[in-house]
C-alpha cells in the first residue's frame, strides 16, 4: 500500500507542474549567491537577479513570494534552489513569525525521528537546533514513515510543488555522523551507542535512502545539491555539492589541491546537469584577492562561485568587477603553467582558456611571474581593485601567492558594423565609460582608409563575406580575397563610400551605400550582389558632402529603417527613412549652425527592441557623441576624446567582448 | 550737298564738256594724279620707310617688332630652395645703328606671392653697370655692342604654398632722345618642395590610450611592444614616395599595423621597413602605424635601445619632376614624443 501511495505520489509529481525548467548556461563565470535570509526585499530581488544560481532559504517562498517571482522575471534563466537543512531543525521554529516552512516541517515530526545519544538526549550540531536521525534506525511514525522518507515528501509536496524552485539545496549532506558526538550516538534507539564506524555506515545508508527517495519523488529534472564534505556514495543522486569555505578544511585534506580534486571530479560522478558550487566567505567585502582566488579556482572547473560574509551569515549581494565579465564558453581544460606535461592537480600556476579570455590562479605560496608567449591579454577595467584590474593590455603577469586573475582577450576587430580600416577606436558603453582598451581596427586585406564591414555569425569565419567601399566600388571578400565588385553609383564616382549593412548570422541581407565627401547625398539600398532595390537623395541633391548611413530597426516594428547623417556643408539633420526611401522622421543632432557633417550608427544598445541612433561630428567639432531614440529624444551624450580635439570622428557599434550587448566605438584617424 | 555737287557738275558739263571733249579727259587725268599723290603720302605716313634721302629730315624710329636693344635673360638654376638666391644673367645687345643710352632694367615679382628683396651684381668688372634697389642701370650700349650682367637676386615668399615665382623685367632706354619701354616675363622659377616625414614612437597615445604592451622601462627577457607612427604632411604634391628605416638586430616587427594609405613592407635581408605611396598631395596627411617588439638582452641593461634607425624618405616632386630626399630621426626606447612615458628607456634587469 505504501509503495502504491509512493508510486502515486511520484506519478503526481512527475506530471509537469509550474516548477521551473533549469538550464545551465554555457558561458563563464557562473555565479552563485548563497543567500540565506528568510525574507528578501524588493531591492535585494533586483540585485539577486544578476546571479546565475541562487540558494535561497525555503521560507522565501512564503515570506517573499513576490520578490522570488520578480527575480525570475528579471532573469528567466536563473537557477533557484530552496535551502533546507537536511539533518536538523530549529528547536523553537514555532516562535518565529516568518518560519512558516519550518513550522510546517516541524508540525508533522515524530518524536522517534530525533538523533539521540545513548542517554536519550537530542544531539545538536548547531546552536538552537536538534538533529534528525536520517537512518533506518529512526523509529517509524504512526503513519508508517521515518524521517528519511518524510523529508523527501516535504520537499516534493511543499517545495517543488510550489512551482517556485528549480531544485533543493540540502545543507549538511554528510557522509558520516560520528564526528558530531563521538562514540555516544544511539543510532537505533536501543539505549546503546553505536561504534563510530557503525554509526557512520548506518548514517550514510540512511542519508542515501533519503536522497534516493527525494530523487524518486522530484524526478530527474529537479536539481538536488548538497553541502558538506563530499561523500562519493551520494553523488550519483545529486547534481552537485557546495564546497563551503573553500578550500574547505574538512574536504580532502583541507588543502587547495584536495578541494580542487574533489571539485573537478564532481561533474563526472554527479547527475546531470552538474552544478558544483565553491563558496568562500570573508568578513572583509573588499578582500579582492580572496575573491579572485576563489573565482579563478572555480573557473578551473564548471562550477558556480559564491562569495559572502561568514558561515553564520550568508546573505550578501556583494558584486565584483570580475562578475561583469563574459568569458564565454570554456575552450580548454585547466593546465599548469609550471608543469610541462604533468597535469595532475597540485599547487601550481593554473590557467584555463575561454572564448573571450583566460582565468589564472596561483595556488602556490610564492609570487609567480609568467611571460606570455606571443600572446596578449587585457586586464579587466575595474572599479574596485584598480591596481590589479587596471584595464592594461599585458604580455606578462605577476601573481601573488593565493591569488587569481581573470583576463580578457584583446579586442582587435569590429564586426557587423562599418568601420574605417586603419582608424583607432575607443570602446564605450552606453553612458560613455571606456569599458576596455582602444585598438587600431585594421586588416591589410582591405584598402586602408576605406569603410569595411566584417560579417560575423555562427559560420566559419573563413567562409564569411566581408565588404569594403573604396574608389567608388563596393568589393566583396571571402577569406580576405576579393571575389566580386560593383559600383553603386556611376563609374565616374571614384571616391570612398559610406557603408551600412543588415547582417543575419554572418550573411549580408542588405547593403546601404552613401557617397563620401565630394559626392551627392544619394542613398542606395542594394542586395548583396549589387541589385539596386531603392535609391534616393537624403538631402539637397546639389550638396557635395556625401551622406553617412546606418541601417537598423529603430522603432521596433520588425522593419528595418535607414538612418542618414549629412556630410559637411549643411545643418546636422538626422533623417530616418524606410528601406524604400520614404521619409519617416528627422531631428537635429547638434546646433543647427554646425556644418561639419554627422556620422551615424544604429543598434539596440539597451535591449529594448528598438535600435538607438548614435551620432558623432564628422569634422570640425569636438568628440561629442549623442545617443537618440527614433523620435529624436536624446538618451545620452558624452565626449569620447579630449574635448578640444577636432579631428573628426567615426562611430560604430559592435560587440567587442562577446557579452551580446554591443559597445559604442568611436574612431579617429590620428591622435 | 548732293544737289550742290550735281549743279556744279551739270554746269561744267554744259559749259565745257559738251563744247570740247578734251576738257573731260583733262579733268579725269587731274583727278587721277591727285588720287595717286594722296595714296603715296598715306603710304609714306604709315610705313615710314628708311629712305637715305630722308635721313637728314626725320627722327630715327624703332621697329617695335624687332627693337634694337636685344635683351636676353638666363637663369642658372630654375629650381631653388626658398632661401637660395637666383643667379640671373642678362645679356644686353644693341643691334641697332645708334647708341642706346640710359638703360634701366627693373626686376620685380610678377605676383604679390613673392617679393624681390635685393639685387646684387656678381661681376664688378664693368663699372658702367650699376644696381640701385631693384634697378639695373647701364649708361649706354653702342650700336653693335653687347654687355653681360650677372646678378644674384634674393627673394621672399609670402605666406603661401605657391611654388612658382616669375620675375618681371621692365626695361626703359633712350634712343636719339626718345624713351622706349618694354616688359618681359622671365622663365618660371620653381621653389623646391620641402619633403619631410615625422616619426614618433609611442607606448601610450597622445590622448592616453595604451598602445604598447609589456614592461616599461623594458626588462631583460620580457617583450615590450611599441607603436611607431610615421606621418607625412606634404606642403607640395609628390609622387612615388618611399619612406624607409632600418630595424636594428634584436627588434622585430610584430605584424600589427594600421596603414591608411600606401603599402608597408618589411625586407628581412636588408632589415628595412618600407612604406610606399603613389602620391602625397598638399594638405592631405598620410599615416602609417606599426608595432615593434623588443626583447632586451642581459648585456643591454642600462642602455637606451634604438628601435629604428637610418630613416630616409625619397619622392619625386610632381611640379618639377626632381627627385628629393630627406632623413628623419632614429627612434629609441626613450620615447621622446610619448608624454606619458618619455625617458623610461633604459633596460632594467629582470
Amino acid at each position: 500500500m505504501k509503495r502504491l501511495l509512493l508510486a502515486g505520489l511520484t506519478l503526481f509529481l512527475l506530471i509537469p507542474t509550474t516548477s521551473q525548467a533549469s538550464s545551465v548556461k554555457n558561458v563563464y563565470p557562473r555565479l552563485a549567491n548563497y543567500f540565506l535570509r528568510w525574507e528578501i526585499t524588493d531591492s535585494e530581488a533586483n540585485q539577486l537577479a544578476k546571479w546565475d544560481l541562487l540558494v535561497l532559504d525555503m521560507e522565501v517562498q512564503e515570506n517573499s513570494r513576490r520578490e522570488l517571482e520578480k527575480i525570475r522575471e528579471l532573469n528567466p534563466n536563473i537557477i533557484i534552489l530552496a535551502y533546507i537543512t537536511s539533518q536538523e531543525i530549529l528547536d523553537d521554529a514555532e516562535h518565529y513569525n516568518n518560519a512558516y516552512m519550518r513550522q510546517k516541517l516541524a508540525s508533522r515530526l515524530y518524536e522517534g525521528w530525533w538523533l539521540r545519544d545513548k542517554d536519550g538526549a537530542k544531539i545538536s550540531n548547531w546552536p538552537y537546533t536538534s538533529m534528525f536521525n536520517l537512518t533506518d534506525g529512526a523509529l517509524v511514525s504512526p503513519d508508517g514513515k521515518r524521517f528519511n522518507e518524510y523529508l523527501p515528501e516535504f520537499v516534493a509536496t511543499e517545495i517543488k510543488a510550489s512551482g517556485l524552485w528549480d531544485g533543493v539545496f540540502y545543507d549538511n549532506a554528510w557522509g558520516d555522523v560520528s564526528w558530531v558526538n563521538a562514540a555516544t550516538i544511539d543510532i537505533n534507539n536501543d539505549g546503546q551507542a553505536e561504534s563510530a564506524l557503525e554509526a557512520d555506515s548506518l548514517w550514510a545508508t540512511g542519508y542515501k535512502k533519503m536522497l534516493k527517495q527525494t530523487r524518486d519523488l522530484v524526478g530527474p529534472e529537479f536539481i538536488i545539491v548538497g553541502n558538506g564534505r563530499v561523500y562519493d556514495g551520494y553523488q550519483g543522486l545529486l547534481n552537485g555539492m557546495m564546497l563551503e569555505s573553500f578550500p574547505s578544511p574538512w574536504e580532502n585534506g583541507g588543502t587547495w589541491t584536495g578541494s580542487m580534486k574533489t571539485y573537478l571530479k564532481l561533474p563526472s560522478i554527479n547527475s546531470s546537469p552538474s552544478l558544483p558550487i565553491i563558496n568562500i566567505y570573508d568578513k572583509n567585502q573588499a578582500n579582492y584577492q580572496k575573491v579572485r582566488f576563489g573565482l579563478s579556482s572555480t573557473l578551473m572547473g564548471q562550477g558556480y562561485f559564491s562569495y559572502d560574509y561568514d558561515v553564520a551569515n550568508h546573505g550578501q549581494t556583494w558584486w565584483y568587477d570580475e562578475y561583469n565579465i563574459n568569458l564565454g564558453p570554456a575552450q580548454t581544460q585547466p593546465y599548469n603553467l609550471l608543469a610541462n606535461s604533468d597535469q595532475e592537480i597540485k599547487e601550481g600556476l593554473w590557467r584555463r582558456d575561454f572564448k573571450n579570455g583566460v582565468a589564472l590562479v596561483n595556488s602556490t605560496n610564492k609570487k609567480q611571474t609568467f611571460v606570455l608567449q606571443k600572446e596578449e591579454l587585457e586586464k579587466i577595467k575595474g572599479q574596485q581593485d584598480s591596481k590589479v584590474n587596471n584595464g592594461q593590455k599585458i604580455n606578462y603577469f605577476i601573481l601573488e601567492p593565493r591569488d587569481g586573475l581573470v583576463l580578457l582577450k584583446t579586442a582587435t576587430s569590429i564586426t557587423n558594423n562599418s568601420f574605417i580600416n586603419g582608424y583607432f577606436y575607443r570602446v564605450f558603453n552606453f553612458t560613455g565609460q571606456q569599458v576596455r582598451n582602444g585598438f587600431f581596427a585594421y586588416s591589410s586585406a582591405y584598402p586602408g582608409g576605406s569603410a569595411v564591414i566584417l560579417a560575423s555569425g555562427s559560420q566559419d569565419e573563413k567562409t564569411s563575406i566581408n565588404i569594403s567601399g573604396s574608389k567608388g566600388w563596393v568589393t566583396l571578400y571571402r577569406d580576405g580575397k576579393a571575389i566580386a565588385s560593383f559600383p553603386p553609383y556611376t563609374k565616374a564616382y571614384n571616391k570612398n563610400l559610406n557603408l551600412a549593412a543588415h547582417i543575419d548570422d554572418g550573411y549580408f541581407k542588405k547593403i546601404v551605400t552613401g557617397a563620401a565627401e565630394g559626392g551627392g547625398p544619394q542613398v542606395r539600398v542594394q542586395s548583396p550582389v549589387g541589385k539596386v532595390e531603392s535609391s534616393w537623395f537624403a538631402y539637397d541633391k546639389n550638396l557635395r558632402g556625401g551622406v553617412n548611413v546606418a541601417i537598423a530597426d529603430v522603432d521596433g516594428d520588425g522593419e528595418l529603417e535607414v538612418i542618414t547623417g549629412p556630410g559637411p556643408g549643411t545643418e546636422p539633420l538626422i533623417k530616418i527613412f524606410s528601406l524604400a526611401g520614404n521619409y519617416i522622421n528627422s531631428f537635429l543632432t547638434y546646433d543647427k549652425n554646425f556644418r561639419g557633417g554627422v556620422n551615424v550608427a544604429a543598434a539596440d544598445l539597451n535591449g529594448d527592441g528598438q535600435a538607438e541612433i548614435v551620432t558623432a561630428p564628422a569634422s570640425g567639432g569636438g568628440s561629442h557623441i549623442m545617443i537618440f531614440n527614433h523620435q529624436g529624444q536624446r538618451l545620452a551624450s558624452w565626449f569620447a576624446y579630449d574635448a578640444q580635439f577636432r579631428g573628426g570622428f567615426e562611430v560604430s557599434i559592435s560587440d567587442t567582448n562577446g557579452d551580446i550587448s554591443p559597445e559604442i566605438l568611436v574612431g579617429i584617424k590620428n591622435f | 550737298m548732293i544737289n550742290i555737287l550735281h549743279r556744279y557738275l551739270r554746269g561744267r558739263f554744259e559749259r565745257y564738256y559738251l563744247k570740247n571733249h578734251w576738257h573731260i579727259v583733262l579733268d579725269l587725268s587731274l583727278i587721277m594724279v591727285i588720287f595717286i599723290l594722296a595714296a603715296s603720302i598715306l603710304f609714306l605716313y604709315i610705313y615710314k620707310p628708311s629712305l637715305p634721302i630722308l635721313d637728314g629730315f626725320t627722327k630715327p624710329t624703332v621697329n617695335l617688332n624687332n627693337p634694337p636693344l636685344d635683351v636676353k635673360y638666363s637663369i642658372t638654376d630654375r629650381t631653388l630652395d626658398v632661401n637660395e638666391s637666383i643667379n640671373l644673367n642678362i645679356s644686353v645687345k644693341n643691334s641697332g645703328k645708334q647708341a642706346i643710352t640710359d638703360i634701366k632694367i627693373n626686376l620685380k615679382s610678377k605676383t604679390d606671392l613673392y617679393t624681390v628683396s635685393s639685387l646684387k651684381k656678381t661681376d664688378e668688372t664693368d663699372s658702367s653697370i650699376s644696381v640701385t634697389g631693384q634697378d639695373i642701370l647701364l649708361q649706354s650700349v653702342k650700336n653693335g655692342e653687347e654687355k653681360n650682367i650677372s646678378l644674384s637676386i634674393n627673394f621672399n615668399r609670402q605666406n603661401t604654398s605657391n611654388r612658382v615665382f616669375i620675375l618681371e623685367s621692365k626695361i626703359s632706354y633712350l634712343l636719339n632722345g626718345q624713351e622706349y619701354q618694354a616688359t618681359h616675363d622671365l622663365e618660371e622659377i620653381y621653389i623646391k618642395a620641402t619633403l619631410s616625414a615625422n616619426a614618433a614612437t609611442y607606448y601610450t597615445s597622445p590622448q592616453g590610450d595604451q598602445l604598447g604592451i609589456g614592461p616599461l622601462p623594458p626588462i631583460v627577457g620580457i617583450p615590450t611592444k611599441y607603436w611607431i607612427f610615421w606621418s607625412l604632411s606634404p606642403t607640395a604634391d609628390f609622387q612615388d614616395l618611399s619612406l624607409s628605416a632600418k630595424l636594428p638586430v634584436g627588434v622585430r616587427m610584430t605584424g600589427e599595423e594600421a596603414i591608411l594609405s600606401g603599402e608597408l613592407s618589411y625586407h628581412p635581408d636588408t632589415r628595412l621597413i618600407i612604406w610606399k605611396l603613389d602620391k602625397a598631395t598638399t594638405g592631405e596627411n598620410s599615416y602609417a602605424k606599426f608595432e615593434l617588439e623588443l626583447i632586451p638582452q642581459e648585456d643591454q641593461v642600462g642602455e637606451v635601445i634604438t628601435l629604428l634607425e637610418s630613416g630616409r624618405i625619397f619622392a619625386t616632386d610632381q611640379l618639377t619632376g626632381e627627385d628629393v630626399s630627406a632623413s628623419f630621426s632614429k627612434q629609441t626606447t626613450n620615447l621622446d614624443f610619448d608624454k606619458f612615458n618619455s625617458g623610461h628607456g633604459e633596460v632594467m634587469p629582470q
